[in-house]
């Protein structure tokens, strides 16, 4: 049983062998480590979301293998029988609540339990449990998901998904299009989930605060390629190759910057959050007052 | 589905390419209608031989034509069977219970298999050649005379060219649609025909939904910059009649000259 999910020389050619060819991942090689919290950067176009649905067999690789747990993906995968993949690793796509579709909220969040075999009598404890997860009042669950804001339908889909009782969790950009404390909730949820259930996360993302303040381990995406695969202290580490490849360096980090550029010594190690970075500026000042005082 | 080209734009620059659409358009029904008039082997080949000659001009890999239009063979096929096992007349080959094959059969079996062959290689041609803008730009052209009779011709051609405009974005709604469902275990194309149409349900509702919504925002936009049907409008793109277009109708002319004169 592997502990990781492992990509070995993946390639992946969208309309191989016409003049529409395009290779939208080259070689990849990764290890995603069980219960981490691993981010995915790049531009546009970079594979990124390639790679997210290959996790799911939605597209299978072109040469080389895909490895998660006891499942094992490559080009002659056959289509029957992914379901036991698809219920280990939840997929939640940009845009989400593009894939509502059901009568009612409770039949929207039932509709993955359902299709994955769940017996009806703990449907209603699951969907229950999913839309408490995201912090919905249950009276709404007999209500049209057309009916409620843009917000809560986005909260409605990931129910969705998590009802499903995934043990990988892929999103996809999960925050766009979100006002800051929508975008704040979704972050605090998975990071719950992440904490609480142990759920191995796979974020993609373009906001690099979110990267930083969340994931354990990040990797640098560059068109088809990927780039580099390290702890994100490392990764933010080094400016230069963020912006090589177009990366924004996360607010705290450019912070920090700003204040070594100004003589201003804090500690080793680039604050990944807006806390670590006042708790370094807070132990300067007190370092400094000792030397003046 | 990949491979299927039929309907799909091929951008290029070939002789082809840059015919002026309105003409090509013509010029591809009046191929059809020629194609109708063959009746023997020496018209259909050189019917076929213009098909090819054009594929060539075109600059499209023949490999990757053949292949495209492989899906619509099944179709072909089966209309052939027809045609070759009921149609009568002639020496009898060979008969089985009601089926005979007899030499009439096999002869209307070969033209009905050629008509299709080069209907099809003429029209994925046009698509293949001509961008979704042109191909209104040239509906619009063929249609304004009736403008005469008071039909919003520029107006049908905007709808046209809208609709073909929103066909890739709503391929791709489709595409993501089912992904997301996919991923929450919904099994398209499997099982028996109720459980088929039903796990359709799950694609179809949000399409509609996501249309509707592109429909509102593009009326939106729209009108917010002024649209209004009885303008006089001007184009940004123009399809001047050049060399080409005058060597293909003259090429096409004389084609269909010698099919009218050699068919039997």
């Amino acid at each position: 049983m592997h502990k990781e999910i492992i990509f070995k020389n993946v390639d992946y050619y969208y309309q191989q062998n016409t003049p529409y060819e395009h290779k939208a991942l080259k070689n990849i090689n990764l290890h995603i480590p069980m219960g981490s919290f691993t981010s995915i950067v790049g531009k546009t176009g970079s594979g990124k979301s390639t790679l997210v649905q290959m996790l799911n067999a939605l597209i299978k690789p072109t040469h080389g293998s895909l490895i998660i747990d006891e499942f094992k993906i490559t080009s002659e995968t056959t289509n029957k029988n992914l379901n036991p993949l698809r219920k280990k690793v939840g997929l939640i796509f940009q845009f989400p609540e593009k894939q509502l579709f059901a009568d009612s909220i409770k039949e929207d969040v039932a509709f993955g339990p359902r299709n994955f075999g769940v017996e009806e009598s703990k449907i209603k404890q699951i969907v229950e449990n999913s839309l408490k997860l995201v912090q919905l009042p249950l009276d709404i669950m007999e209500k049209s998901p057309f009916e409620i804001s843009g917000g809560q339908m986005r909260r409605v889909a990931i129910a969705g998904v998590l009802a499903t009782n995934p043990e990988i969790l892929v999103l996809d950009e999960p925050t766009v299009g979100l006002d800051p404390k929508g975008q704040k909730f979704i972050m605090n949820l998975i990071n719950k989930l992440h904490v609480e259930k142990n759920m191995t996360i796979i974020l993609v993302s373009h906001q690099m605060d979110i990267v930083a303040e969340y994931s354990d381990n990040v990797i640098v995406m560059h068109d088809g390629k990927m780039i580099k695969s390290d702890k994100s202290n490392v990764i933010f580490n080094d400016e230069k190759l963020l912006s090589r490849y177009n990366l924004e360096l996360p607010s705290s980090v450019k912070f920090y910057n700003k204040l070594v550029e100004n003589n201003i010594p804090l500690g080793e190690g680039v604050p990944l959050n807006v806390e670590s970075l006042s708790n370094q500026i807070l132990k300067s000042f007190s370092k400094g007052s000792k030397r003046n005082g | 589905m990949d491979n299927f080209i039929f309907g799909r734009y091929m951008p290029g620059k070939s002789k082809i390419h840059s015919l002026n659409p309105t003409i090509k358009i013509i010029m591809s029904f009046y191929f059809i209608v020629i194609v109708f008039f063959a009746n023997n082997l020496i018209t259909y080949v050189s019917l076929f031989l213009l098909c090819l000659v054009a594929l060539r001009f075109s600059k499209i890999p023949l490999k990757f034509f053949v292949n495209g239009i492989k899906p619509l063979i099944i179709l072909i096929i089966i209309t052939v069977l027809l045609q070759l096992v009921f149609s009568t007349g002639g020496q009898t080959y060979a008969s089985f219970w009601i089926f005979k094959i007899t030499s009439l059969g096999l002869l209307s079996a070969f033209y009905i298999f050629m008509r299709f062959i080069l209907i099809i290689t003429i029209s994925t041609l046009l698509t293949l050649t001509t961008s979704p803008l042109a191909i209104a730009y040239g509906i619009e052209k063929i249609l304004s005379p009736l403008k005469k009779i008071h039909l919003p011709v520029e107006t049908i051609s905007l709808m046209i060219s809208i609709a073909l405009r929103f066909v890739p974005t709503l391929t791709d709604e489709a595409m993501n649609i089912m992904n997301a469902q996919r991923s929450r275990g919904v099994d398209f194309g499997s099982g028996n025909i109720i459980k088929r149409i039903k796990s359709l349900i799950p694609l179809l509702v949000p399409l509609f939904v996501s249309a509707f919504k592109h429909a509102d925002e593009l009326s939106i936009a729209m009108e917010a910059r002024g649209y209004s049907p009885e303008m006089k409008r001007s184009k940004f793109k123009s399809y001047p009649i050049e060399h080409n277009d005058y060597i293909g109708m003259i090429v096409i002319l004389f084609i269909s000259l010698m099919v009218i004169f050699l068919r039997n």
